[in-house]
């Protein structure tokens, strides 16, 4: 090609261009340098050719100059990769740092390095307010500053408690009202920019200021969840231009505890997280606007009351979703039929054809043969003729030249005879030819065997029998119409099966003219038809996905009830008749009590809660022993729209800010077998000293070592009201309880309403369990044997001889002989069993001396909230004991002593784990106690800090890195201004020399070098 | 981490995170020279502010103990100085009073007035014997809030209710008398041998039983029932009398001297605590000689003032007069040998204990001044030396955005 004159002025004009736009990104990186998270730009230039390539007429000696340079685009340095590494850091140092805001109001209460007041300190003022009181046991003022130390003590519990549950409550207001709208906020405000630089690309602008302030989001999310960004280049269909769409996901664990990804933005789309009051569960609407796994509003009862749902529905549901799989299979299986029918046509069309043409070619062989033999037949009687001629003239003439020749025609004649007949002679006739052997090599033989009988063998080719009854064509032809009449046959079975799929979901009437309501008509469902190959076949049939409209299983993807690409896989509880493998049941839908149980096709299952519109789970009423749930006005149980996937059990550990707050507001340590301690470890670990001490100072003054109640001076009994510490100064009362904490009476039956609560009068073990009098845990109640103490505080005495002095029987008022360990009201009859355990149909015995007293204590009511010294012992109504031995006068201090030793004693601590049973959490004195919870929280704060400080650092790091990558450098931007002003000018000069030459060739053309 | 490229920003936000540990630093620094603390939260150090807690516990419980000792010493001076006060009573009135007297041979005018010196010396023993410290009655053992010693009518010494005369043992006929009056014998005449075999339960094969053993080998007699021995121990003088020796002598009133305290089978080891109690009966004497005499100084002063009293005196008298006199002479020594020996080295102990247990809490507070508290020269020299490091950053912020290429362009 010839280049134009003036094509050097374009490639001067785009140099020129081209420096111009480098100047101008300089101009932007520069000036952009302070805003935050600001990616470098870059021109990417590219050296511009316009020549086509070979060219059929071109001179060979044509040189192919480029044409300039081109601005292919304005592109950001930047490496996805430190992203990724960033923003997994910011989950991790998001956790911790979260964490640490909350152990840190922790510490603000129970650290007590160098706090005067605080609860280490006051222990030891307790102890050194008995210490006083111990030589001075008899005076009272002492024994008030005893008492005073000791309110003291119990008012740094309930504010420590306090405190702490101050402090919960204001971060978990924080979180509901900051924190989680912050992350719906972020969220919302990325997929807005997702849209905008959706929009500016579809206009050809790349937005890179945009996915900056995303970038910086993005990072921003990443410290309240562990997150995954990807980008996906997407053709938006008029020519080849794509845009980018952004998706991002949760890092998490599925049910199972495997990794799995949650989507929460899906380009414009994003999802909304909220939480429940106590912050236990966090929720999430998808990305479609779905709350994940709303059964509720999905299912639709069959009498068009919305949010009605009964047993029968569900069996109904169960039922289509079995026909609906048996007709796919039938889909299936059909569409296998017709592939083979099909193929057994195709093989006897085959076969026909190539017996037609065997016949064909026979018969031709037949004709030609026929022609030889009939005539050497007629050489043959003509020789014959001769001959006998030639005798009947001279019989004695020569005629062995004639009978050689004869003989060798008659030879020929016989191998005719085999290639005809398969036999050296011909058959007689008619009938003889029909029975040759059908296997023979003859040709007559083989055309038999196609065609069936000959019934006239003159004709060429012969007259064949009609209609043909035998013969391989016949059968062949035969075949083939049976496999026709099959295929039409399986043809209308598969139309009638993928009809009646049809009729199943949507309603309708089926092929075998039943009426059937179509799943569509007890749930909202969205059916989708995939193409699915047929294994063994080439064939594919289209079979339905069905899904819970409305609904999000995962990923915004509604529940999947039932999906025809797994078919070999069996439904959830599915049940098949042995013989036919015909699906008979399934287990899809079910109610269980209050909940609706719905197990999706990968075998997940999602329960929904009955309630009534108010979102209160229904009870069951019990009529006449029979459960019956209580119903609405309409007379229908309700069922909400509640019970959503709980997010925060889908989160990894350690990561995000989210999760952090959470696991402090849900996870106590020890007390509810997490690993982590949050709020409630501390205040469960302040409860259980609390009991503990109340336990230790309680029993001091109630009972001696043996465990058996203290009497007064005047031998009376003092009872458990005679306790120092309490709830809110009251002493709990321990009643007689099932393991569900309901209130029964003696013999195990539930305590009509309203009725007064009995006391617990049973022997026990730690465990609660009853024992019988020889310390074995029985489980029948009528086995079970009083415990002293307890009869004991209800004033109830103890026959300790059943013998007088002279050795005979001491008996009861009543004249009844008692025995060691009977029990005696107060008119001094013995207690039975029966008068202790009233049968709720009998009158309530005279239960006169429980008033004002408390028989056994429920020490786990009392905790460090309301953790108190009784009012009894605040007004002076009870003291603190100072001997065991009621026997002597004031000044005896043994108890003291005693209490003073508690101090030194290594203790058990244990807490009540839900099932009823102990737990032993730690062992060591009241001061080691507490000095190994704050301990705790030092080592925990400490550990806590380390981390993050450790992830930090390294999100510095990478933080400097992406700098390196994507931050301007002043030095550089330096240098390209000078680079590109420099070839800007050089583009300007060589604009300049051109123009000098072509003034040459204007102006002086003809002329130069006159 | 290699760094292609060094950026503006990269350098800003490396200055920024290193100013701000430099800062962080010199505030640490800082708080601890002005709060003199080695550490002001647990997080810091949990494993000293662990020791520091036990550290100060011990120390706390040291001073209570101090306060115990330095309480039992006052009550064992105020002991001392009464058991003083009644032996020079005493000697004084054998040395002159006694001298000055001519004998039971004197008139009976002469013996009355005499007689009242006696009744005056016992009335001041009794004061001191009831002496008081801290509100307390010191010599009733652990009781402390009732009269230990009193006088009845006919001028018998009750300690705590217990004649201090009483003998210390039972002999096999009172035994055999009590068992009688509890058996009731009279109204079930079949068990004289049950009588004899429980003698022989409780006695064995000796003519006397001491207050100590008698308590258990009641108890352990197996003829008599639960409800037999009750009364025996309740009802019958005699055996409550022996009962109440056993009490008074096996009492304790237990401090805390830091030998660390414990409980056995919910009794205080002894050896775990300091006894403060002091049983009169052990000071002042208890139960009678071969002669019959009562071993309490006050008693046979009583006795004294009951034999002057009398009108006429006989040679058994005189004999007595002069057997009572040498056994006031050997009581008062026996007082000072035994009850003064015994009392002192109660005290030296507790002043030991004293020394000790200030020597531990000077310890124990060197420790805890350790663990706890800075050494002000180190604190403030690490101080100087993170104002200086802070101040290096600083002056190398100055030059953090010193010229670029771009300044130096044409």
């Amino acid at each position: 090609m010839i280049r134009s004159s003036f094509a050097g002025f374009t490639t001067a004009k785009l140099g020129m261009s081209a420096s111009q736009a480098a100047l101008n990104v300089v101009g932007q990186n520069i000036s952009n340098i302070n805003v935050q998270g600001y990616t470098r730009q870059r021109v990417d230039l590219a050296s511009f050719n316009g020549s086509t390539g070979p060219r059929q007429w071109g001179n060979v000696n044509d040189t192919f100059i480029g044409n300039g340079v081109v601005v292919n685009k304005i592109e950001q340095v930047r490496d996805p990769y430190l992203d990724l590494r960033f923003r997994t850091e910011m989950s991790s140092l998001g956790y911790f740092d979260e964490t640490l805001g909350c152990l840190d109001d922790l510490q603000s209460v129970l650290d007590e390095v160098d706090k005067q007041g605080s609860i280490h300190n006051q222990l030891e003022a307790v102890l050194e307010a008995l210490n006083e009181f111990n030589p001075q046991a008899a005076n009272n003022e002492f024994q008030n500053m005893v008492k005073t130390e000791m309110q003291l003590l119990t008012q740094y519990f309930n504010n420590y408690s306090n405190r702490i549950e101050q402090a919960k409550e204001d971060n978990i207001k924080e979180f509901k009202e900051q924190t989680l709208p912050a992350v719906n906020e972020l969220l919302k405000q990325i997929t807005d920019l997702n849209k905008s630089i959706r929009e500016n690309e579809i206009m050809g602008n790349p937005a890179l200021e945009l996915r900056d302030q995303r970038n910086n989001l993005l990072d921003e999310l990443s410290g309240y969840v562990k997150i995954e960004v990807t980008y996906e280049e997407k053709n938006i269909g008029l020519s080849s231009n794509t845009v980018e769409e952004c998706t991002v996901k949760l890092i998490g664990i599925n049910e199972n505890g495997d990794s799995y990804k949650y989507t929460l933005i899906d380009n414009d789309k994003a999802v909304t997280f909220s939480v429940n009051d106590d912050c236990s569960e966090l929720t999430m609407i998808d990305v479609n606007g779905n709350p994940v796994a709303d059964i509720g509003s999905a299912l639709k009862p069959a009498n068009g009351q919305v949010g009605t749902f009964t047993q029968a529905e569900a069996d109904a549901i169960n039922d289509l979703i079995v026909s609906i799989k048996n007709l796919s299979l039938e889909v299936q299986n059909q569409m296998k039929e017709i592939d083979k029918y099909n193929q057994e046509i195709s093989s006897y069309r085959a076969q026909i054809n190539s017996l037609n043409s065997k016949g064909n070619r026979l018969h031709d062989e037949l004709r030609d043969t026929l022609k030889l033999a009939n005539s050497n037949q007629a050489s043959i009687d003509n020789l014959q003729t001769r001959i006998n001629d030639m005798l009947a003239e001279d019989p004695n003439a020569d005629v062995t030249e004639l009978r050689e020749e004869l003989a060798k025609k008659q030879d020929i004649q016989v191998l005719y005879n085999q290639k005809l007949y398969g036999q050296d002679t011909k058959p007689a006739n008619l009938a003889e030819l029909n029975a040759l052997d059908p296997n023979g090599d003859g040709i007559y033989n083989k055309l038999i065997k196609i065609y069936g009988p000959i019934t006239d063998d003159t004709t060429q080719p012969p007259t064949y029998q009609t209609p043909a009854q035998t013969g391989d064509l016949f059968t062949a032809k035969q075949n083939l119409e049976q496999s026709q009449q099959n295929l039409a046959a399986a043809k209308t079975a598969y139309s009638n099966a993928v009809n009646d799929l049809k009729v199943y979901i949507n309603g309708g009437t089926d092929s075998a003219g039943v009426v059937v309501d179509g799943l569509s008509s007890y749930a909202n469902i969205t059916v989708e038809y995939n193409t699915i190959p047929v294994t063994g076949t080439d064939y594919f049939i289209s079979l339905p996905t069905i899904t819970l409209s409305g609904t999000s299983a995962r990923d915004g993807e509604g529940i999947r009830l039932f999906d025809g690409e797994t078919l070999s896989k069996p439904l959830p509880g599915e049940t098949t008749d042995p013989v036919t493998g015909e699906v008979t049941g399934c287990d899809v839908i079910s109610l269980d009590g209050n909940n609706v149980v719905i197990t999706d096709t990968r075998g997940v299952e999602y329960t929904e809660e009955i309630a009534d519109i108010d979102g209160t789970p229904y009870q069951y009423d019990i009529v006449n022993g029979a459960a019956v749930i209580k119903v609405d006005s309409d007379g229908n149980p309700i069922i909400d729209a509640g019970d959503q996937r709980n997010m925060y059990e889908c989160m990894q550990e350690d990561s995000g800010r989210l999760k952090a707050g959470l696991d402090m507001f849900n996870r106590s340590g020890e007390f509810n077998g997490s690993d982590d301690r949050g709020y409630d470890y501390y205040i469960n670990m302040l409860d259980t000293m609390a009991r503990q001490i109340a336990k230790v100072f309680n029993s001091a003054n109630i009972m001696d070592a043996d465990g058996n109640i203290l009497v007064d001076a005047n031998g009376n009994p003092l009872t458990y009201a005679n306790a120092l510490f309490g709830a809110d100064g009251e002493v709990p009362a321990k009643y007689m309880t099932d393991a569900n904490g309901n209130y029964i009476d003696y013999e195990g039956n539930p305590l009509p309403d309203g009725a007064e609560p009995l006391y617990d009068i049973f022997k026990r073990n730690e465990n609660g369990e009853l024992l019988d009098a020889n310390g074995n845990v029985v489980t029948d109640i009528a086995d079970a044997a009083f415990d002293p103490a307890a009869m004991g505080a209800l004033g109830f005495t103890q026959v300790k001889e059943d013998t007088d002095v002279q050795g005979n029987p001491i008996t009861d008022n009543n004249g009844t002989p008692v025995k060691v360990g009977d029990f005696l009201d107060e008119n001094g009859n013995i207690i039975t069993f029966d008068q202790a355990a009233p049968n709720p149909t009998d009158p309530q015995p005279d239960w006169e001396p429980l008033e004002g007293k408390v028989p056994k204590i429920d020490y786990d009511k009392i905790t460090a909230a309301n953790f108190s010294i009784t009012t009894d012992w605040a007004d002076g109504i009870t003291n603190l004991v100072q001997t065991h031995d009621p026997s002597q006068t004031a000044g005896y201090n043994d108890n003291i002593n005693h209490l003073i030793a508690q101090f030194s004693e290594k203790l058990d601590y244990t807490f009540t784990l839900p099932d009823g049973t102990q737990k032993k959490i730690f062992n060591g004195t009241f001061v080691e106690f507490f000095d190994n919870v704050s301990n705790q929280l030092g080592l925990d704060i400490r550990s806590s800090t380390v981390l993050a400080t450790n992830y930090m650092t390294v999100a510095n790091d990478i933080a400097n890195n992406r700098d390196a990558i994507s931050g301007v450098s002043l030095d550089e931007e330096g240098i390209n201004i000078l680079q590109y002003q420099k070839s800007y000018n050089a583009a300007a000069r060589l604009m300049t020399a051109l123009d000098e030459a072509l003034e040459t060739v204007i102006s002086n053309m003809g002329i130069v070098g006159r | 981490m290699a760094i292609g490229r060094v950026t503006t920003n990269a350098m800003i936000r490396r200055y920024t995170t290193n100013l701000n540990n430099a800062l962080g630093d010199l505030d640490a620094k800082r708080n601890i020279v002005a709060t003199n603390r080695n550490f002001n939260s647990i997080a810091e150090d949990p494993a000293s502010a662990m020791k520091s807690f036990k550290l100060r516990s011990n120390f706390w419980r040291t001073g209570v103990q101090q306060d115990n000792v330095d309480d039992a010493l006052a009550k064992f001076e105020e002991v001392t100085s009464n058991v003083l006060n009644c032996s020079s009573m005493s000697r004084q009135f054998i040395e002159t009073t006694l001298k000055g007297f001519s004998g039971p041979t004197s008139s009976y005018e002469a013996r009355l007035s005499f007689q009242q010196e006696v009744i005056n010396l016992q009335e001041s023993f009794l004061q001191q014997m009831n002496g008081k410290y801290n509100e307390n009655f010191i010599f009733g053992g652990a009781s402390t809030k009732d009269l230990p010693f009193t006088k009845t009518e006919d001028g018998t010494i009750l300690y705590r209710g217990l004649p201090v005369d009483t003998p210390t043992s039972l002999t096999r006929d009172q035994v055999s008398t009590a068992l009688e009056d509890t058996l009731n014998l009279s109204d079930n005449p079949p068990t004289v041998p049950t009588l004899t075999t429980a003698l022989n339960d409780i006695m064995g094969n000796s003519e006397n039983i001491s207050f100590s053993k008698i308590k258990s080998a009641i108890e352990n007699a197996a003829s008599l029932s639960a409800a037999q021995k009750e009364t025996l121990m309740k009802d019958n003088e005699d055996v409550k009398n022996q009962l109440l020796y056993d009490t008074y002598f096996n009492e304790h009133s237990y401090r805390d001297i830091g030998f660390g305290m414990k409980e056995k089978d919910n009794e205080i080891v002894s050896t775990s605590a300091f006894d403060t109690a002091v049983n009169g009966l052990e000071i002042f004497g208890y139960g009678v000689d071969e002669d019959g005499l009562p071993n309490n100084i006050v008693a046979l002063a009583g006795e004294l003032a009951e034999l002057l009293g009398k009108e006429h005196i006989s040679e058994a008298d005189q004999e007595r007069y002069d057997k009572i006199t040498d056994k006031m002479r050997s009581s008062i020594n026996d007082m000072i040998d035994n009850g003064l020996a015994a009392l002192g080295t109660k005290m030296t102990f507790l002043e030991n204990t004293q020394d000790q247990l200030t020597s531990t809490s000077q310890t124990l507070n060197e420790q805890i001044s350790d663990l706890d508290f800075c050494d002000p020269a180190e604190a403030i020299t690490n101080l100087m030396w993170s104002q200086y490091a802070y101040n290096a950053t600083l002056k190398v912020g100055n030059s953090l955005l010193s010229n670029s290429f771009i300044d130096f362009m044409n």
